[in-house]
């Protein structure tokens, strides 16, 4: 089962910065093959998502980035700057929260298997 | 592993280009990021520009431009809400002084003017352009656009016109009057126009530019009209120069009578002087609101008028006040130097210290200086008399 874009949307900053906290540094292809990997195919990032979020973050001060060629192409790398470093845990904490409630909100019945 | 070639990556980033992006950074993590699948997925010998096609499609649902486009989205909104903080901070904090001052200056405590002028400043050029700004925004149709902007230019001329006023700056009136001629001519037919054609806009329509004639109408009619305004100016100046006659006819009388008597006048020499001061100062509040040296016969017959300017303009200077601080110790030690009914009445006049001097204005004090010297020449003629 692949998760509804709706589910992704409000979760993909904390995704990106969370990779990046525990990553340094990581450009755009490999966010999204990393998430891929560690979610067994469940959150497939798409292009017209990851992007616009990077740049907001790095408008926002979150995120500094360094650029490296590639024979022809310019690869840009991505990490997390002080800022962005207090934002993750802020961000995880939140959601961690927001977990909780919602298992509480629709009565989940965890499964540990 | 496919191996990527020179021509492979131009021939992605021109279609890149072409689709509408823009950003050279956007542009670049695209470009990275085909390569790597491609680099990755394709077989040694698979065919380059299918493979392409088929996973370019994966990136978007009609170009590569909605890439662009949302992360503009992602930046604007954030400035968005940066702006709407901004503008709702300045809005209390404008809100907040210019109320203050009005209170301050029912009160007469210091400080009310710079409150008010802080407020309205804040007022014009933060809160109502942000404010308009940001309605602008909202909006993606380009007539209501058109009619915000129609709107706020009234809107900050109206402010910047009561600013100006209570200033004393020039142009206040101008601006007063550009908000009626704009508010009437340009806003109200828009506003008309664009409301009145929906069913459920018509009502609401027609009421608010019901409103609006009837405001610009009530403030109209409070206005005085340029011409109305000149007369009273000119007929003020007459007033004036009326009096400055009557000064010379006493100071002419009292020559004549000093000249048949060969009495020795106690306090001639010190009225002469004090006298004189006075004419000196008169004389720069001529020349300040009239223009003119000193107030003559033909300045006044030919629809000339002093200005109605605020004294407080012409104290601006720091030798002006210096000017008014001495003349005003002269005249008090003059009057100490008098004993009872000789004294000369100054209550209330800008020469006496404890008068409310932001009041007053140049064309009373103009008065106020000829009654004294009148007052000083009745004295000295009512000795000679009684001598």
């Amino acid at each position: 089962m692949i998760y509804s874009s709706e589910l992704i949307k409000g979760t993909l900053k904390t995704i990106i910065l969370k990779l990046l906290k525990d990553n340094k540094r990581m450009y755009g292809y490999e966010i999204t093959q990393k998430v891929k990997v560690l979610t067994s195919g469940k959150i497939q990032l798409t292009e017209g998502a990851l992007y616009p979020s990077l740049h907001a973050l790095e408008a926002d001060g979150l995120l500094t980035t360094e650029t490296e060629y590639i024979g022809k192409r310019v690869r840009k790398y991505y990490s997390l700057s002080q800022q962005g470093k207090i934002e993750t845990k802020q961000k995880v904490n939140e959601f961690s929260d927001f977990v909780n409630t919602m298992v509480f909100l629709l009565d989940i019945k965890i499964n540990f298997a | 592993m496919f191996k990527i070639t020179d021509e492979h990556i131009d021939f992605i980033l021109n279609d890149i280009k072409n689709n509408g992006v823009e950003n050279e950074d956007i542009q670049n993590n695209l470009l990275d990021h085909l390569c790597c699948i491609i680099e990755e997925k394709l077989e040694e010998d698979g065919k380059f520009e299918a493979y392409y096609k088929t996973i370019r499609s994966t990136f978007y649902t009609k170009s590569y431009s909605e890439i662009e486009e949302e992360t503009n989205l992602l930046l604007t909104y954030k400035n968005y809400y940066a702006m709407k903080k901004v503008m709702l901070f300045s809005g209390i904090f404008s809100a907040t002084i210019l109320s203050l001052g009005i209170i301050f200056k029912f009160l007469h405590w210091p400080g009310a003017s710079a409150g008010i002028v802080f407020g309205l400043g804040v007022l014009s050029f933060i809160f109502l352009p942000l404010l308009f700004t940001l309605r602008v925004k909202e909006k993606s149709n380009s007539r209501d656009k058109v009619l915000i902007v129609a709107g706020a230019i009234p809107a900050i001329f109206m402010s910047l016109s009561v600013l100006f006023k209570i200033q004393h700056w020039p142009y206040a009136n101008i601006m007063g009057y550009l908000t009626i001629l704009i508010l009437l001519f340009i806003y109200l037919p828009l506003f008309y126009i664009s409301g009145v054609k929906h069913q459920e806009t018509k009502i609401n329509t027609v009421i608010t530019s019901i409103i609006i004639i009837v405001g610009c109408g009530l403030f109209l009619t409070l206005v005085v009209t340029p011409k109305t305004q000149k007369a009273q100016l000119v007929k003020a100046t007459a007033n004036i120069y009326r009096s400055q006659q009557i000064l010379e006819k006493e100071k002419m009388l009292l020559a004549k009578i000093k000249n048949n008597s060969n009495e020795n006048l106690m306090n001639v020499s010190k009225s002469k002087l004090i006298f004189e001061e006075l004419d000196i100062f008169k004389n720069k509040l001529v020349k300040y609101s009239g223009g003119i040296d000193e107030l003559n016969s033909k300045f006044a017959a030919n629809n000339n008028f002093l200005e109605d300017v605020m004294l407080d303009d012409f104290l601006d200077g720091q030798q002006e006040l210096e000017h008014l601080n001495k003349l005003r110790k002269s005249v008090l030690n003059y009057n100490n130097s008098l004993v009872g009914a000789e004294k000369i009445n100054i209550e209330t006049t800008f020469l006496d210290t404890k008068s409310i001097h932001f009041i007053q204005r140049i064309p009373t004090a103009i008065t106020e200086i000829i009654q004294i010297q009148t007052q000083i020449i009745q004295r000295q003629r009512e000795f000679v008399a009684i001598k």
